[in-house]
């Protein structure tokens, strides 16, 4: 009897509660929201179970992309802007500091040798391969892609080489 | 013009992956490659959702930002898109990307990464509209035949939706009004900065 009463004072506390928490709910933060803004938070990704063979497709979503973002495009270019353009300065410096030094005594006049033919021969060819490579690939690579155009990357797009005038 | 959008309702999702399978015939996405995936989460306990996810096609999109060789573009739709001709394979945007949306189908030379693949959102790339180039690339532009993405198109429960995103969040504002409940737009916050206000 007792267990009754208390059943049916649950059962009229729940039905009172439904109602006002099936307005409420829409309102409130719902569990994507939270789910995205805790994890952001953390610093953790939202995990879960995939049927694919790929277990890494499981992380549905995760913000650590965010911050390597940040480092690669505002970190990681102020760093080595200021490695590249202080170095120059520093080197400005040092030259305007201390001038010209010159070897104590002047040259003796002697020469050895430190590369051969072959060794130059082939640092020149390497060299001008590096200038020509881009050069005759860039028309190719514009009439593929008119829109594309030249760019500050087109330096680094490499081609195999047999496929340059294919 | 819209702005495109996906949404996933996961309250009706059934994790019948119906858009996954969609996806890779419409596309011919190769073997072990999915543009789309569908990932269950607190699976088995209460609270379990299914969520089916792919390129959420971002505003100010990560990969975009990060790509060395700028070869993302955003259509006038909204849809971030990509030129695989211009595409180097070095994995940026797949570290940037919050959904793990880029992949990597083919292998590049000396075993290094082949040309990024992800969800066009059916509108296919940079080369004409509906040709052989483009779908040998890109997979087929329904976009420019005036259709939606074919995942949202074939969701039996209509747990997904794609198109404008305005429309889209209509709908699915017009749903938990009814029903009293729901459990949001997963990815929007993290994608369009924004979420469905009910």
């Amino acid at each position: 009897m007792k267990l009754r009463i208390l059943g049916l004072l649950a059962a009229l506390l729940i039905g009172a509660a439904a109602p006002a928490m099936a307005q409420t709910a829409p309102r409130a933060p719902s569990m994507a929201e939270e789910m995205e803004v805790q994890a952001l938070l953390r610093g953790g990704s939202i995990q879960g179970r995939i049927s694919i063979p790929d277990e890494k497709a499981a992380t549905l979503i995760q913000p650590e992309g965010r911050e390597w973002r940040e480092f690669h495009n505002v970190t990681l270019a102020w760093v080595g802007g200021i490695a590249v353009l202080g170095m120059l300065a520093v080197l400005a410096f040092f030259r305007l500091s201390k001038g010209r030094i010159p070897i104590e005594g002047g040259a003796a006049g002697r020469t050895i040798q430190r590369f051969n033919v072959l060794e130059r021969a082939n640092h020149w060819m390497v060299a001008s391969c590096f200038i020509i490579l881009p050069v005759w690939a860039e028309p190719d690579l514009r009439a593929a892609h008119p829109a594309a155009g030249g760019g500050p990357g087109s330096l680094h797009r490499h081609q195999p080489m047999g496929q340059i005038r294919a | 013009m819209a702005r495109m959008k996906f949404l996933l309702d996961a309250e009706r999702c059934i994790e019948c992956n119906a858009c996954v399978t969609a996806c890779k015939n419409e596309h011919e996405v190769p073997w072990g490659i999915n543009r789309r995936r569908v990932v269950t989460i607190n699976d088995g306990k209460p609270g379990e959702r299914s969520i089916s996810m792919a390129c959420m096609h971002c505003t100010d999109a990560p990969c975009a930002a990060v790509c060395p060789v700028s070869c993302f573009y955003t259509t006038a739709d909204a849809v971030v898109l990509h030129d695989k001709d211009l595409c180097i394979g070095c994995g940026y945007c797949f570290y940037a990307c919050p959904f793990g949306a880029p992949q990597y189908p083919r292998l590049g030379n000396f075993g290094s990464r082949g040309k990024m693949d992800k969800c066009t959102f059916c509108a296919g790339g940079p080369q004409a509209d509906n040709t052989q180039a483009e779908y040998i690339q890109y997979g087929s532009n329904r976009l420019a035949e005036g259709k939606l993405p074919l995942c949202a198109e074939m969701c039996s429960t209509k747990a997904l939706l794609a198109g404008d995103g305005e429309i889209i969040a209509s709908i699915y504002r017009e749903r938990v009004q009814k029903r009293g409940y729901g459990t949001g737009a997963w990815g929007w916050r993290t994608a369009y900065r924004e979420t469905v206000a009910i």
